[in-house]
């Protein structure tokens, strides 16, 4: 259940949590701590509207994830399946998804503090920095960042909240759904998710 | 054929079958796949108890929740799960004792008696409040550290996701419970009814967003089980240490359609 949670909130950050700002000899927790701060100010800015905080977070997002990247780590060994105009339909719905789904979260945001506690380098060049979400209520939350290097710079590729890693979640997902129908219909159930504004729970009698 | 045959102590059938999970979940390694691909072979099973254990959360836990959150102040939540936590004390230090975490038993035997004390019979806790790390270990974690793969993902009836591994570790950590052996089974049964519903009003939104985002909420539910529990066995969530890179983040991070 407080993975549950978790996982919330590393979706929320992960569609919130980048920022624009040159890189260059950033050490990957400077990268966080920045990146962080500045998401907690736009969430926290009383005079921002939703759809203004929403656009601003996606351009930070743009700006500090690797979507390239993402979408090749959450089709996993699938990626292959797809045809070339599949892979940027399927980066395009995934990014409103990501949007639609966790830019809800955005008006709930309460009084929340990220205190970076670590971080180890990884295989091949990334990184993961570890932070720990402290709430107002409720116990802290770990919250991981890894890091991959982009023309010399630091990206966001993945956001692992509890020990539950987004890309390695939702690669669970799309791996069953294209086991079952293949790309076109990971497209179609992605495209009808972000149709109905991110899946408001369907009742169960109309199933 | 055989003359009458005996009728099973009850005792003994109960012990009988744990002995059989048990060896089931040690030969479970043979059966199991790598880290990343979920070992599922009973998907087919799982499914429809998945659908019968969200229908009976649907219809009947969130609606006693949502009304039992209406009327209990947040404060009391949070006090209720305080003291069930507590309670829980004996099985997190025996667990760490026998993963061989002497600092975390130490922790969690001094979490207990400042939480006992000043946080009034655990209804308090202090101890976060001092920022005391809290142990959380159990016997599907300590069967983890010793090397046991977890096995085929499990839904099961009414209690929801586990492993092999896991239900044979709750099994185990039922036993350790100390209460039940003296209290009348009426009040067990009456504490455990109100500590899962204290639980479940705490998550309902949580629940809510999991299940109208997800877009397979069966695989969002086991890919997310899995992956906490592996955390928790690996230690690698709010310890801020470092650890070794997991053989399982090859596959994530460099998935072979990279290397093309």
């Amino acid at each position: 259940m407080k993975a549950l949670i978790a996982l919330t909130i590393a979706f929320v950050l992960s569609t919130t949590n980048t920022v624009a700002a040159s890189a260059g000899s950033e050490t990957p927790e400077q990268f966080v701590e920045k990146t962080t701060a500045d998401v907690i100010a736009v969430l926290a800015d009383k005079n921002l509207d939703h759809n203004t905080k929403t656009s601003r977070l996606e351009s930070m997002l743009d700006q500090r994830s690797d979507f390239d990247t993402i979408t090749k780590l959450v089709l996993g060994a699938n990626y292959r399946q797809f045809s070339e105009s599949q892979k940027g339909e399927f980066q395009k719905v995934l990014r409103e998804y990501l949007s639609v789904t966790y830019g809800k979260q955005i008006d709930l945001y309460v009084d929340q503090r990220i205190l970076v506690t670590g971080g180890r380098p990884e295989a091949r060049g990334d990184y993961t920095v570890q932070t720990k979400l402290v709430r107002k209520t409720g116990a802290d939350l770990s919250v991981d960042y890894r890091l991959r290097q982009k023309e010399g710079h630091w990206v966001l590729i993945d956001v692992i909240g509890e020990g539950i890693s987004l890309v390695a979640n939702l690669r669970s997902q799309f791996q069953e759904i294209i086991t079952h129908g293949g790309p076109d219909r990971l497209l179609q159930v992605l495209r009808e998710k972000n149709a109905n504004g991110g899946g408001d729970p369907v009742p169960v009698a109309a199933r | 054929m055989s003359p009458k045959r005996r009728a099973p102590e009850p005792n003994r059938s109960a012990v009988t079958r744990l002995l059989l999970v048990l060896v089931l979940a040690l030969m479970a390694p043979i059966a199991s796949a790598s880290a990343q691909q979920h070992s599922d072979p009973l998907e087919k099973i799982n499914r429809p108890i998945f659908r019968f254990n969200d229908g009976v959360d649907r219809w009947v836990m969130e609606p006693l929740a949502t009304g039992y959150d209406f009327v209990m102040p947040d404060m009391a939540q949070t006090w209720v799960d305080n003291f069930f936590t507590n309670l829980r004390f004996p099985i997190v230090l025996a667990n760490c004792l026998l993963q061989g975490r002497l600092d975390k038993g130490a922790t969690s035997v001094g979490r207990f008696v400042l939480n006992s004390t000043v946080g009034v019979a655990g209804f308090g806790d202090p101890a976060t409040h001092f920022r005391i790390p809290k142990p959380n270990e159990d016997f599907g974690q300590t069967l983890g550290k010793w090397g046991l793969e977890p096995g085929p993902y499990l839904m099961l009836p009414l209690f929801g996701p586990s492993d092999l591994r896991d239900t044979v570790g709750s099994s185990v950590d039922g036993l350790a419970r100390v209460w039940p052996f003296f209290i009348d089974p009426v009040v067990t049964t009456a504490t455990t009814s109100a500590q899962t519903l204290n639980t479940r009003s705490l998550y309902l939104k949580e629940v809510r967003d999991a299940r109208a985002r997800s877009l397979d909420y069966y695989a969002f539910v086991r890919d997310a089980y899995l992956q906490y529990r592996q955390s928790l066995i690996d230690d690698k969530i709010g310890n801020g240490h470092g650890r070794e890179p997991a053989a399982s983040d090859e596959d994530l991070y460099f998935p072979t359609s990279d290397k093309e």
